[in-house]
């Protein structure tokens, strides 16, 4: 962890690592999707509305993911002053909030049909609406402050605050009563689900991994470029008074 | 192959109107994200250099 705490180090890795992530999005969410549109089975209650699970449940696993890797950045920024742990943190914030946004959207989509109302207000649709608002509350916090060290701060903070919403999503539909059936792949007896429905569900996930990492080595290295552009100007009106 | 014909697919199981609409919305996010993350990067690298060129232009 702290060898990557230098910033050169991390771009450069960064670097070789997004033309692989970047083949991994397009071939997983290609292969994936296209699996669960043209060759899986239709649901025999669900019909064919079942395909939208193929969106809205890789990008509900993705929104969660990457808001625990903001709070575990944001934990490490915290504590070690990492500082690419806390643009780490900041560059994926976008990328979770738009997973955040389909998973909300699809899910709502599904909803109508299904359900017979875009939206209710029980414990898994209100818990993960609050998740969305969480990303957008701290992409703004980012933005409330002039000194990026103190926005950094409390953004963290903000982040690892909203994690106890975490474990609310999850267990949302095992604690109270709601329309969204239960987990039905993460479950301690392993997948309910037929494999025929399960590998473009998983494979779609790996893309959505895949699309993650790529979108957060280009959105790093925007965080360090900037970062360091500020740092070489701060310096050189400095020297300039100086002199 | 699933369905039987192309107009099979595009219906949906007369769910069109829900579907269709998912996967447009995953495709329009993920596309302009990615764009637009694509966009700050050059920008970010544009500002680096100038930085850069500035701070040596002083020393």
């Amino acid at each position: 962890m702290h060898a990557l705490a230098n910033p050169a180090r991390f771009l450069r890795l960064m670097a070789a690592i997004r033309p692989y992530a970047a083949a991994v999005a397009i071939i997983g969410l290609v292969v994936g999707l296209g699996w669960g549109l043209l060759i899986s089975p239709r649901d025999y209650q669900q019909g064919e509305t079942v395909r939208i699970m193929y969106i809205h449940v890789p990008s509900a696993w993705m929104a969660m993911f990457i808001y625990a890797a903001i709070a575990v950045s944001s934990a490490v920024a915290l504590i070690w002053r990492h500082p690419v742990a806390e643009l780490v943190a900041k560059a994926s914030a976008p990328v979770g909030a738009a997973f955040t946004l389909i998973c909300l959207v699809t899910g709502s989509l599904w909803g109508k049909p299904m359900w017979g109302t875009w939206w209710v207000w029980d414990a898994r649709l209100t818990s993960m609406l609050i998740l969305f608002f969480l990303y957008l509350g701290y992409i703004a916090l980012w933005e409330a402050f002039d000194d990026p060290s103190r926005a950094g701060r409390a953004a963290a903070i903000l982040a690892l605050v909203g994690a106890v919403n975490l474990p609310i999503i999850k267990f949302s539909v095992d604690w109270w009563n709601t329309l969204h059936q239960p987990a039905s792949v993460l479950t301690l007896e392993g997948p309910k689900i037929h494999p025929d429905i399960l590998w473009p569900l998983l494979i779609t996930a790996v893309g959505a991994q895949g699309y993650y990492v790529w979108i957060l080595s280009l959105r790093v290295r925007a965080e360090i470029l900037n970062r360091q552009a500020r740092i070489l100007r701060f310096s050189a009106a400095a020297d300039r008074r100086a002199g | 192959m699933y369905w039987s014909s192309l107009g099979d697919f595009l219906a949906m199981g007369g769910h069109a109107g829900f579907v269709w609409p998912s996967f447009a919305l995953a495709l329009v996010v993920l596309l302009g994200l990615g764009w637009s993350s694509r966009i700050a990067m050059k920008a970010a690298e544009r500002e680096h250099a100038e930085a850069k060129r500035e701070a040596r232009a002083d020393a």
